[in-house]
């Protein structure tokens, strides 16, 4: 099953966790730096010596934008790759979408694996694995000194970000978040928006990762990571533990959410993604029953408006995608 | 004079002209105010991703040599240090080499430190890859290369230096 359908541990705080490595081909001049014809040599290669049964070879260019933009919310590419141009662009994919190859985004190779809630030990191990396999079919640009080349100084060295999305209303509704993430600031973890650099937080959604890449390990830096999430997320469950017991008005309006979200007619992405954050936290506090936590995981990706498009096979305006948006929630609740 | 429309919502007109610059990579926009002011977009936003990089810069060079360091160009790629320092960008693994020193200095203030540690795990897989067993089977697949590409300079120098490497692997034997 896709990883973004399923539960993973700390789920009612983490939704994901995902390891990237930066990879570039040797000899070849970085992405920024390579002429068409060095940008069609990368793909050529990515296509015939990682393709397989399990992992397929695409160009961006070949899908129309519905998939391009739905990759982008299921996050198995970054909204970059589609911002600098898809020409000479690719992705390597398998079925479950939990493994992913970007083909000339800023490197050459973003190797990418992810998984739902909190697994940084397990993604790492299967994103290492992955990097193996590619060692051996493609000479990496290395060096001892320091370590994978990236054509950004700053992901040389492992090549790798690890990062964690985190659901933390109980932080946001608390107004407690603006010193966690300045706190997360200084000891060396990036806070980005949702679908990564220079994008927004949606839905109290929070996606943190290490800024140092070089001169430590990655165990090392998984390790890091781990421990301020395991803080984050007693935090988070001590401001969840403070709203519930501060009377009917939290629980209200969490119940006022689920209502809206089963019966309304007409909703924006906007708002959808506020509702989706209040009903998901009714479930966890267990105040909201009737809904299982799978529910929200589809919720969460179909009412996406490319996704919701891809789910129905059909393209829609702005103001079709509002009103069909608000049945695929009613059948996804039902 | 039509006005031009705004380019994430498509019905305003736009009226902010906004240039993005994230690692290198630049986005330019035209925007109406509605969703300026969503993405957050204001006269202050607009400076301070470029300045976020170079500030690693700062106070690594006095001016003058600042100003020398500019013109060093890589020999393999063409990439100036002043283009990496503007963009953020390498443009291949020479460059590397080529602003070494400088660049340990960037690296420094980027991560604290400017040498990449080996995972232990990796170490013992490159090692065992090449053992001498297998070095001498790579070199004697590209010898065979050579060979069909007539290319028989390099496999002389090949040749020697899988006869070198065998004769090495006796004597440990």
């Amino acid at each position: 099953m896709s990883w973004y359908l399923t539960n993973g541990p700390e789920s009612d705080v983490v939704v994901s966790t995902r390891i990237r490595f930066a990879r570039n081909i040797k000899d070849i001049n970085f992405v920024n730096k390579c002429n068409n014809e060095d940008l069609e040599s990368v793909l050529s290669v990515a296509k015939e010596k990682l393709s397989s049964k399990d992992l397929k070879f695409y160009r961006l260019n070949d899908m129309d934008d519905i998939t391009r933009i739905s990759l982008v919310e299921k996050h198995c590419i970054s909204p970059d790759i589609l911002r600098k141009g898809i020409d000479n662009t690719g992705i390597l994919i398998n079925d479950d979408e939990n493994i992913s190859i970007m083909v000339n985004e800023e490197d050459h190779l973003r190797i990418q694996v992810i998984s739902s809630g909190l697994q940084l030990d397990d993604t790492l191990k299967l994103a290492c694995k992955c990097d193996e396999e590619i060692s051996k079919k493609i000479k990496y640009a290395y060096n001892e000194k320091y370590g994978y080349l990236t054509s950004c100084p700053t992901n040389v060295g492992t090549g790798m970000r690890a990062s964690v999305m985190l659901h933390l209303p109980g932080l946001t509704m608390t107004r407690r978040i603006g010193k966690v993430l300045d706190v997360m600031n200084k000891i060396g973890i990036n806070v980005r928006g949702i679908y990564g650099e220079g994008t927004d937080s949606q839905g109290n959604m929070y996606q943190i990762s290490n800024k140092v890449s070089l001169g430590l390990t990655c165990e090392e830096i998984i390790q890091n990571l781990n421990t301020v999430v395991e803080k984050i997320i007693i935090q988070e469950c001590n401001a969840r533990k403070y709203l519930f017991e501060k009377g009917i008005d939290f629980e209200d309006r969490l119940c006022r959410a689920y209502g809206i979200l089963a019966n309304a007619r007409k909703m924006s992405s906007k708002e959808c993604n506020k509702l989706i954050s209040d009903v998901k936290l009714g479930i966890d506090l267990g105040i909201i029953k009737n809904v299982t936590p799978e529910k929200i995981n589809k919720l969460n990706i179909y009412t996406k408006s490319a996704s919701l498009q891809k789910y129905l096979g059909e393209v829609l305006t702005e103001e079709e995608r509002d009103i069909k948006r608000c049945e695929v929630i009613k059948n996804i609740l039902k | 004079m039509i006005a031009m429309k705004c380019q994430n919502c498509g019905k305003r007109d736009a009226v902010v002209d906004y240039t993005q610059v994230i690692d290198g990579n630049k986005l330019h926009l035209h925007l109406c105010d509605k969703c300026a002011s969503e993405m957050k977009i204001g006269i202050d936003f607009m400076f301070d991703i470029d300045d976020v990089f170079s500030t690693f810069f700062n106070g690594i060079s006095s001016v003058p040599t600042a100003q020398k360091l500019d013109v060093v160009k890589c020999k393999k790629c063409g990439s100036t240090y002043k283009a990496f320092r503007d963009s953020g960008k390498l443009g291949c693994s020479e460059c590397y080499e080529t602003f070494g020193a400088e660049l340990d200095n960037v690296l420094k203030r980027l991560h604290g430190n400017n040498r990449h540690v080996e995972d232990e795990k990796k170490k013992t897989i490159t090692k065992k890859q090449v053992s001498p067993e297998e070095k001498i089977n790579e070199l004697k697949e590209e010898l065979k290369e050579c060979i069909k590409k007539e290319e028989y300079e390099k496999a002389a120098k090949l040749r020697d230096k899988i006869k070198d490497l065998e004769n090495k692997r006796g004597e440990s034997k």
